[in-house]
C-alpha cells in the first residue's frame, strides 16, 4: 500500500542488509561449528581420560590393603606359630588443656576417680597447664574409655593408635626386646629384625624365631623357682639345638615386661645369656677332655693322673673341691670334678693347643648369634703356665653361657661348631660349621658326659628317661685380688638324650645360697643340677624326646674304670 | 514401502538396542563389583576381628597363666618315664588279660599237686573278661544312682543300691566278690524297690548276670551287699598319656572356667 515501489527500486540499505545476513549466518555457523568442535574435544578428554583410568589403573586394589590389615609392624611368632609381638590399635587418652570447656577441678577429680594412676592434684596441674596436648593414658581398655567418655569434656581426645603388644608379657623378654614411646626398637629381635619387620613387602608375613615358647615358659618356670628358693641374685637358661644350632629357649632371669619396661629394673635389661660373661668353671674340663683326646695327650681311658695331694706351681695351689686322695683315670677325673687331674692334663696340652681349641670354638670373640648385645669374653692376656691350667677347669677365661651351650653343642653332635641363631633355620639352611672334633672324640665325649650324671657329681640332674649327660660347674666370682669364696657361679651343662644328641640345655645361677634339704651346699649339684632334671623332664617329650628306661648309652668300657670304696653309699652327692 | 517408512526407526533401534545392551553390561558390571568390595570388606573386617579375638585369647590364655594353673592351681608334674609307652606289646602288657584257657590233655598231664588249683583261676579269670566289658555300660551308672535317691525314702535302702553302683564302676578291682554282690543287689531288688526302679536297675546290671549266671539262684544276701567295702589296696590306676583323647576332661575344663571366673570377678574394682 505505502510503498507500491520499493519492490521495483529496493533501497540500497537493504539489499545490502540481505548480503549482510548472509554473511552473519555463516559466521554464526562457523562459530556453532567451533563450539560443536570444542564440546566435541572437552568430551573427547573426559573420554579419553576415562578410558585411560580404565586401562592404566590396573586391578582393583585388595581388601587387605585396602582396610588396614597389614600391620605397620610384622608379627614375631614363636617356632609354632604362637603370638611373641604384635601391633594391635589400643586406645589412648589424651587431653588438650587448652581448649579445656569445663572448670578444671571438676574434671581433674572425675579423672582421679577413674584413673588412679596419678592423683587429683597432679592431673589438675595438668589441666591448668595450658599446654596442647597431654597423653594421660596409653594403652587404656575399652571399658576405661567408656568411662572416660563419659565426663563428656570434649578436650579429652580419645584416639586410635598402633601399638605394640607382647602378649605372653614377661615371656622371653630378653629375646624380644621392646620398642620405646616412639615405637622405635630400642634391643632384642625387635631391634635385629626392624628392617625386615617395617619393610613393605614384608609386613603381612610373620618372622618365625627358633624360640618354643612352651620350653621357654617350662625353663623360666623352673629355674625361677630355683631363683627363689636359693635366694640367687639371677639366672640364666639356655636350649640349644645341637644339629642346628637355633636356640629353642633363652631366658635370663629377673626377667621384665616389654609392655611396661620402664618399670623394670635397669640391670635386668641386660641379657644374661649373651651379654655377660661369666667363668664357669668345671663345665670347661669337658672341654679341655675333648681337646686332650683329639690332639692325642690322652690316649687311653684308663690313664692314671696324681690327685693324691694339691698341685703346687708356682705360688698358686690348685686344690679339689671333692678330694679323692689317690690316682684318678680319665673318667674319674670327671665324675668326681677334679680340678688337679685336668689341671695336668692341661699341662701336657700347652698353652698352644689349648688357646687354638678355644679359639675354634669361639671363645674368643663375641657369641655368634644375631642380637646386638653381646658380650665379650675375657681371654687371658698372658698364657702363663698356671692360666693352661687354671682355664682348663674354667677359672681365669669368662664366657658367656651362649658361647657354652654352642661348644657342648659341638662337643658331642660329631664335631661340627655352627653358630647360634634366633631365627628358625629350615632343614636346608643349616650352615657348614666347622670341625672341631672327630666323631670317635665326640662319641667319647658323650660317653663321659653320660657317666658324670650316672655316677658323677650330675645325678641330681638326672631325669629318668631321657639319657641326661653333662656336667656341673661352681665357679667362685672373682672380685678385686681374688675370688669371693662364697659369691658362686653355679652351672650345669647337659645334653639329651645322650645316645642320639639333640638338645643341650644350661642352668646357670648366680650367686645361689644353700637350703636346708641341700644341707647348705649352693654348687651346682645341688642347686643348677635339680633344675634340669625338672626341665628335661617338662621340656622332652615336647621336643619330641620320649623317654625310655630301656635306651641308654653304652658305658660298659669306662664302667669298670671307677674305683668305688667298699661300703660307699652309691647314692651320695658330693 | 513399509520396510522404507521404517528404516529410520529400524536405525534408530538397531543403534539403541546394542547401546542399552552395552549400558545394561556396565551396569551390571558395576553392580557386581560393587557387591565384591562389599564383601571384601567384610572379609577385612572379619579378618580384624578374627586378629582382635586371637590377640585377646592370647593373651588371656598366655604360657604364665597356663604355668600358674598348672602349677599352683593343678599341682601338675612331668609325666614320669614309665608313663610313656613305646610299642604295642608294652600297652598291652598293661592290661590285665585272662589267662589262655589250658586244654584238658595238659591239665590231665600236670601234677596231682597243682591239679585242684585249676578251676579256681579259670572261674576268677572268666569274671574278669565280663566285668572288663561292663566297663562300657558303667556310663548309666548316674542315672540310677539319682533315680534310686529320688525315689526311696529310708536311708537304709538306698545304701545298698550306692554300694552296688560304686562296684559297678569300677569293676576290675575285685571281680570275683563283685560279682557275687551284684548277684545279691539284683536278687534283692525285686522284694524291695518299686518295679520301675527294679528294671532300671536290671539294665545297669545286665553284664553281670550274663558274667555269673550259675549264681543265680543264690539267696538275696542283703547284708553282704550292703557293706561291701571298697577294696583297701587299691591301686591307683595307671594314667597313660594319650594326647590324641584330649587331657582335660569336662569335669577339668568347668573347673578351669569356675577358677577364671573367680579372677576376673576379683579383678573387677
Amino acid at each position: 500500500m505505502n510503498a507500491p515501489f520499493p519492490a521495483i527500486a529496493a533501497p540500497p540499505e537493504r539489499v545490502r542488509l540481505a548480503g549482510a545476513r548472509v554473511e552473519s549466518a555463516s559466521v554464526a555457523h562457523f562459530r556453532l561449528m567451533v563450539m560443536m568442535l570444542l564440546f566435541i574435544a572437552a568430551t573427547a578428554v573426559i573420554a579419553g581420560k576415562l578410558a585411560w583410568m580404565a586401562v592404566a589403573s590396573g586391578p582393583a586394589p585388595t581388601a587387605a590393603s585396602t582396610y588396614g590389615l597389614i600391620p605397620p609392624r610384622a608379627d614375631i611368632v614363636d617356632r609354632n606359630g604362637v603370638t611373641l609381638a604384635r601391633t594391635i590399635d589400643a586406645w589412648s587418652i589424651a587431653v588438650h588443656p587448652d581448649k579445656l570447656m569445663n572448670p578444671p577441678e571438676v574434671v581433674a577429680a572425675k579423672l582421679a576417680a577413674i584413673l588412679p594412676d596419678r592423683t587429683e592434684a597432679e592431673y589438675l596441674a595438668i589441666l591448668k597447664s595450658g599446654r596442647s596436648f597431654v597423653y594421660l593414658k596409653r594403652r587404656a581398655l575399652p571399658e576405661l574409655i567408656k568411662q572416660v567418655n563419659a565426663i563428656g569434656e570434649p578436650a579429652i581426645a580419645l584416639g586410635r593408635e598402633p601399638e605394640r603388644l607382647y602378649p605372653q608379657g614377661n615371656l622371653a623378654s630378653h629375646v624380644m626386646g621392646w620398642l620405646d614411646q616412639d615405637g622405635k626398637p630400642t634391643s632384642g629381635m625387635e631391634r635385629v629384625l626392624d628392617t625386615r619387620l617395617t619393610a613393605d613387602h614384608g609386613r603381612g608375613r610373620p618372622v618365625a624365631l627358633s624360640i618354643d615358647s612352651r620350653v621357654q615358659a617350662a625353663l623360666e618356670t623352673e629355674l625361677n623357682a630355683a631363683m627363689v628358693k636359693h635366694s640367687a641374685i639371677g639366672a640364666s637358661g639356655l636350649v640349644l639345638d645341637v644339629k642346628t644350632g637355633e636356640v629353642v629357649a633363652m631366658t635370663s632371669l629377673p626377667s621384665f615386661n616389654p609392655n611396661a619396661p620402664s618399670f623394670g629394673a635397669v640391670e635386668d635389661l641386660a641379657n644374661k645369656s649373651t651379654l655377660n660373661v661369666y667363668e664357669l668353671g668345671s663345665t670347661f674340663k669337658m672341654i679341655t677332655m675333648a681337646n686332650a683326646i683329639e690332639s692325642g695327650v690322652v690316649t687311653s681311658m684308663s690313664h692314671r693322673y696324681d690327685a693324691t695331694a694339691p698341685l703346687q706351681v708356682g705360688r698358686f695351689k690348685i686344690k679339689d673341691d671333692h678330694p679323692q686322695n689317690r690316682f684318678l683315670d680319665v673318667p674319674e677325673i670327671l665324675v668326681h670334678s677334679s680340678n688337679i687331674g685336668t689341671a695336668r692334663i692341661a699341662d701336657a696340652l700347652g698353652p698352644e693347643r689349648t688357646a687354638a681349641f678355644f679359639r675354634k670354638l669361639g671363645f674368643d670373640a663375641p657369641a655368634d648369634i644375631e642380637l646386638g648385645a653381646k658380650g665379650r669374653p675375657l681371654w687371658p692376656k698372658f698364657w702363663a703356665r698356671t692360666t693352661t691350667m687354671t682355664v682348663a677347669y674354667g677359672h681365669g677365661i669368662a664366657v658367656t653361657p651362649l658361647h657354652l651351650a654352642s661348644a657342648y653343642a659341638a662337643l658331642v653332635n660329631g664335631g661340627v661348631w655352627r653358630p647360634a641363631t634366633l631365627l628358625k633355620r629350615a632343614p636346608g639352611q643349616v650352615p657348614e660349621g666347622r670341625r672341631v672334633i672327630s666323631e670317635a672324640t665326640s662319641a667319647r665325649m658323650r660317653q663321659l658326659m653320660r657317666l658324670v650324671v650316672m655316677k658323677g657329681t650330675g645325678r641330681k640332674a638326672d631325669a629318668p628317661g631321657f639319657r641326661l649327660g653333662g656336667k656341673t660347674g661352681t665357679a667362685e666370682k672373682p672380685r678385686a685380688g681374688g675370688y669371693a669364696h662364697h659369691s658362686l657361679i653355679s652351672t650345669f651343662a647337659g645334653v639329651f638324650p645322650m645316645d642320639a644328641p639333640r638338645f643341650v640345655i644350661i642352668a646357670m645361677l648366680d650367686e645361689p645360697k644353700g637350703t636346708a634339704d641341700t644341707f647348705g651346699y649352693a654348687t651346682a649339684a645341688w642347686t643348677a643340677g635339680p633344675v634340669i632334671a625338672r626341665t628335661v623332664a617338662r621340656i622332652g617329650p615336647l621336643l619330641g624326646v620320649m623317654p625310655s628306661l630301656t635306651k641308654d648309652v653304652d658305658e660298659s668300657e669306662l664302667l669298670p674304670l671307677l674305683w668305688e670304696p667298699k661300703g660307699a653309699n652309691p647314692n651320695a652327692v658330693e | 514401502m513399509m520396510a522404507a517408512r521404517f528404516r529410520s526407526v529400524t536405525w534408530v533401534a538397531v543403534a539403541v538396542v546394542p547401546a542399552l545392551a552395552c549400558y545394561l553390561v556396565t551396569q551390571h558390571v558395576a553392580a557386581e563389583r560393587a557387591q565384591l568390595a562389599k564383601v571384601e570388606r567384610q572379609i577385612g573386617q572379619s579378618r580384624r576381628a578374627i586378629r582382635e579375638l586371637e590377640t585377646e585369647l592370647g593373651t588371656r590364655g598366655s604360657m604364665a597363666q597356663i604355668e600358674r594353673w598348672n602349677g599352683q592351681t593343678f599341682a601338675l608334674a612331668a609325666p614320669s618315664a614309665q608313663q610313656f609307652i613305646t610299642g604295642d606289646v608294652q600297652l598291652a602288657s598293661l592290661s590285665a588279660l585272662p589267662a589262655l584257657p589250658v586244654p584238658a590233655v595238659v591239665m590231665a598231664a600236670a601234677p596231682a599237686a597243682s591239679a585242684p588249683s585249676g578251676p579256681a583261676p579259670s572261674a576268677p579269670a572268666e569274671v574278669r573278661q565280663a566285668t572288663l566289658e561292663t566297663v562300657k555300660p558303667a556310663a548309666p551308672v548316674h542315672p540310677v544312682r539319682q533315680a534310686s535317691f529320688e525315689q526311696v525314702k529310708p536311708a537304709a535302702s538306698a545304701r545298698p543300691l550306692r554300694e552296688a553302683s560304686f562296684e559297678a564302676a569300677k569293676p576290675a578291682a575285685r571281680p570275683l566278690r563283685e560279682a557275687t554282690s551284684k548277684t545279691a543287689a539284683k536278687a534283692s531288688t525285686p522284694a524291695r524297690a518299686t518295679p520301675a526302679k527294679a528294671e532300671v536297675r536290671q539294665v545297669a546290671f545286665k553284664p553281670a548276670r550274663r558274667a555269673a549266671p550259675v549264681e543265680e539262684e543264690a539267696q538275696p544276701l542283703l547284708r553282704q551287699a550292703t557293706y561291701v567295702k571298697p577294696p583297701r589296696e587299691q591301686k591307683a590306676p595307671t594314667k597313660v598319656a594319650m594326647l590324641a583323647n584330649g587331657p582335660l576332661d569336662s569335669r577339668s575344663l568347668a573347673e578351669i572356667g569356675r577358677i577364671a571366673n573367680a579372677e576376673r570377678g576379683s579383678r573387677r574394682p
